[in-house]
């Protein structure tokens, strides 16, 4: 018991455990959904920070190419150059004057190429004075490798223009701007600006350690191989003005240069901004960790529960061998071989004996046993011994040292045995069960005594029930007697007043006699009153008419008594046995009649009886039996139907065959129709005990009743009765066909 | 109506009841026909006319609500009564409700009474 109930702990914690262990589960996967989503945020935020700091930095290269732009559109209004213009349109010559405004012009140029710097760098790598014919007046530095002059000159006419440098390699921007002189374009200024030191700058300006790159692209353009373009830019982002694109390592955040046709593009290692792993990366790594944790934590739970598991069977086992020596049985030895038997103390105690008073040998345990429980206990032994049986176990009384007995309860088991399998040495137990034994009996009394009270209220229940059939029949008794009574008195009435014709007659002819006799009336006369009281009270009617009229209101007379007398019959309370030789072919008419009601609107009744001996029987009860076969068949029949009764003897017994046409009994019920309580008929209509009690009535006749039935046929109910008094010893012979 | 010009049609299943009836209306002069089963009865009111019917309610095959209630279909101006046992007397209380009736008498009766009942509703009954 404790074993098992530490089993039922060790169940309910281990469902404790898988929910704590699914609850664990779920929330470790709730974590990584969570933090999944929560790195794919961040990811989004930080495209949106990188695009938006290549928006600041393309801002920030716009505004620096506009102030260049703008030094040398002040240079172009440089009062030194529009001086040279000046002095050259009033003729002034080089040799003189002219050639010394031009060293200060250049002066100019050489403060704007010196002046502007960028991390120790030239911003702009070469500026140059071109006059309108194609010579060159200034040139500061000289051009970036591999520029023709030509090609700048011949191109570049009209107003300011910020560009790329024409030979499109990217490393210059390129600033032109015209130099107006009253009116007229009289030169330009020409100036390379170096993006090497702007691009470094804006690297740097980031982060000395980043592997990242940053460029100038012209519009919708990708750019050939250079210093900082060892990685090509995916086509798909060069048409498009600002875009954030991850493409393998990399990300690739782009930006229009306001003011310019150029694009800022920079490179970043992807790393760089969202560390090593990807999200899924993460997720997998997070995952791992964590079903790694479960599972560990699982193993150890089971390593504790098999530990404490093993200490609860150890504890039981220690418990049962403790129960073992504290139990209150007696213990017997038996060497088979020898005969000698080792009783411990307490078997000896049990019976009241000291230690030392019974002899150690089998024969003084047959001794004690009682004389009528020997032959069973010996047989039992002998079933264990030759093994037919596991073990041994026997419950027989021992007389006890004062000289009453106990009942003892004695198991046992042979322990070892010879090659041949026979007993060696056996041993066993004695338990006291005297107080179990007593309880038995007073149980068994009481049994009985119920048995004995169920078989009265079986008696009663027997009478109630008939009374309730003749409850349900009750109306159509009335019916039967109402019939008859109604018109045996409607006819009763008119006889009164055909007898008060009759007597009117009478008198009138008691009249006329004697006045004839005095003379006072004549013959004629006398004739003539007489048919015309005749008239009156319709003398020739009631004369045809009266023994009739008698005729059928004794025979409503005789139906009545005839109702009366066999419901009298039937109601009898007959005595439970007594049983007297009765005309079974009587007692079923008599049933008819008490139920006749029921059948006349639903059947024919064909009767087939042959002549059968007095059969002796309780009539009462049998006739309650042939009536509620005849109710429930007629019942039964829908509409018009038939039922057939036929008796006959066969084989000593008298048989009564009742058989309708109706639908019959479903074959899965038909098992069940004896069964007390089962009824088809709705609530309050049958008590479903009617078949029942007949089937005990006809069983308490030492008889029987069968059913036979096909579906959509009808149904037959044999009931077979012994034809000689059935005697109390006897039964069994009686009963054989 | 006088009584001895009205058509009384008595229906019970039981031939003695339909005497004792026809025996116990003798006084009031009228035509009393009886038959034994609804099917006859029904029978004979599709070829005569009948002024008041009395009908047994325990009657085999059709009983008597279903007789009358093809009576009623068939001859509406008819006067209707019922006989039944004391035991019936709910079926004739619905019949009554029902109007299909208009009067019910208990088994067994009056004759008196069945007499003076009669003669009453034929009186009422318009020529």
């Amino acid at each position: 018991m404790k074993h098992d109930s530490g089993k039922d702990k060790w169940q309910s914690y281990e469902v404790a455990l898988t929910v704590a262990n699914l609850l664990l589960l779920g929330y470790v996967i709730h974590l990584l959904v969570a933090n999944y989503f929560s790195q794919r945020d961040i990811r989004k935020a930080a495209e949106i920070r990188i695009a938006k700091e290549t928006e600041r930095q393309a801002d920030a290269i716009g505004s620096f190419l506009a102030e260049r732009r703008h030094d040398i559109e002040v240079l172009a209004y440089d009062q030194e150059i529009l001086a040279y213009f000046e002095n050259k349109s009033m003729g002034m010559s080089l040799k003189y004057g002219l050639r010394a405004t031009l060293e200060q012009a250049r002066e100019r140029f050489g403060q704007i190429l010196y002046d502007r710097s960028l991390g120790g760098r030239r911003m702009f790598s070469s500026l140059m004075l071109v006059e309108d014919g194609g010579e060159v007046l200034i040139e500061n530095d000289e051009l970036p490798t591999g520029r023709q002059l030509e090609n700048f000159v011949a191109e570049r006419e009209g107003g300011v223009h910020l560009g790329w440098d024409p030979e499109n390699r990217g490393d210059f921007a390129y600033i032109t701007v015209p130099v107006i002189f009253k009116g007229k374009t009289v030169g330009r200024i020409m100036a390379w600006v170096d993006l090497a030191p702007l691009l470094e700058n804006t690297v740097k300006k980031e982060d000395a350690s980043h592997s990242r790159w940053v460029d100038i692209f012209k519009c919708g353009n990708t750019l050939p191989a250079g210093n900082y373009r060892e990685h090509s830019i995916p086509g798909d982002i060069a048409g498009q003005e600002s875009v954030v694109k991850v493409n393998g390592e990399r990300i690739f955040s782009k930006a229009h240069i306001v003011g310019t046709p150029f694009d800022f593009v920079m490179v970043t290692p992807k790393k760089e901004i969202f560390g090593n792993a990807s999200p899924l990366q993460q997720l997998i790594g997070v995952g791992a960790v964590a079903a790694i944790f479960l599972f560990a934590m699982i193993g150890l739970l089971r390593h504790f529960e098999y530990k404490s598991m093993s200490l609860a069977v150890q504890e039981s086992e220690e418990r049962l061998s403790l129960a073992l020596e504290a139990t209150n049985d007696g213990v017997w030895d038996w060497n088979y071989q020898t005969g000698a038997v080792y009783y411990s103390p307490r078997w000896l105690e049990m019976l009241g004996y000291g230690i030392g008073e019974v002899e150690n040998n089998i024969s003084a345990w047959e001794n004690l046993v009682h004389p009528d429980d020997l032959p069973h206990v010996r047989k039992m032994l002998e079933d264990h011994f030759s093994g037919i049986s596991e073990t041994y176990e026997s419950e027989f009384r021992c007389r006890t040292k004062p000289g009453g007995w106990k009942w003892i309860l004695a198991r046992g088991r042979s322990i070892s045995r010879d090659h041949k399998g026979a007993p060696l040495r056996i041993v066993g137990t004695h338990t006291d069960i005297t107080s179990r034994k007593e309880v038995e009996t007073l149980l068994e009394e009481a049994n009985r005594d119920l048995e004995n009270r169920v078989k009265d209220r079986t008696s009663m229940l027997l009478q109630s029930e008939k009374m309730a059939s003749i409850g349900q029949l009750a109306a159509g008794i009335a019916h039967e007697i109402n019939n008859p009574a109604g018109f045996v008195s409607g006819n009763l009435e008119t006889l009164k007043q055909y007898s008060e014709g009759l007597m009117e007659l009478a008198a009138v002819n008691d009249r006329l006699t004697e006045e004839l006799a005095a003379g006072t009336v004549t013959q004629g006369k006398f004739r003539e009153e007489i048919e015309a009281v005749k008239q009156r009270i319709n003398f020739d009617f009631i004369e045809e008419d009266i023994s009739d009229l008698l005729a059928e209101s004794l025979d409503g007379m005789k139906r009545i008594a005839r109702i009366v007398t066999d419901l009298k019959d039937f109601s009898h309370i007959d005595k439970e046995d007594s049983v007297s030789e009765c005309d079974l072919n009587e007692l079923i008419d008599k049933a008819i009649n008490v139920a006749w009601n029921e059948l006349k609107y639903k059947c024919v009744v064909e009767r087939e009886y042959g002549s059968l001996p007095p059969v002796p029987l309780n009539g009462g009860q049998i006739s309650q039996v042939i009536l509620n076969i005849l109710v429930n068949s007629a019942q039964a029949i829908e509409k018009q139907g038939v039922i057939k009764i036929a008796t006959s003897t066969a084989a000593g017994m008298a048989l009564v065959e009742i058989a309708d046409n109706g639908p019959g009994i479903p074959e899965e019920i038909r098992t069940k129709i004896f069964d007390p309580f089962f009824t088809t008929k709705p609530v309050g209509k049958g008590t479903g005990l009617g078949l029942h009690i007949c089937q005990k009535i006809v069983n308490s006749h030492n008889g029987t009743i069968v059913l036979d039935s096909t579906e959509g046929e009808g149904a037959r109910f044999s009931i077979k009765l012994p034809l000689q008094r059935a005697k109390a010893e006897g039964r069994k012979g009686d009963e054989a066909e | 109506m006088r009584p001895n010009e009205a058509v009384i049609l008595l229906v019970d299943d039981e031939e003695n009841v339909c005497q004792s009836l026809h025996r116990n209306l003798l006084p009031l002069g009228a035509k009393v026909v009886t038959r034994v089963s609804g099917n006859e009865a029904i029978k004979w009111l599709r070829e005569n006319r009948a002024d008041v019917i009395v009908a047994d309610y325990q009657m085999p095959i059709m009983d008597g609500i279903d007789f009358l209630r093809q009576a009623k279909s068939l001859r509406p101006e008819a006067r209707r009564m019922m006989l039944t046992g004391n035991a019936d007397l709910a079926v004739a209380l619905t019949a009554l409700e029902g109007d299909l009736i208009e009067r019910y008498i208990t088994k067994p009766w009056e004759a008196d009474k069945l007499c003076a009942t009669m003669t009453q509703i034929i009186r009422d009954m318009e020529k």
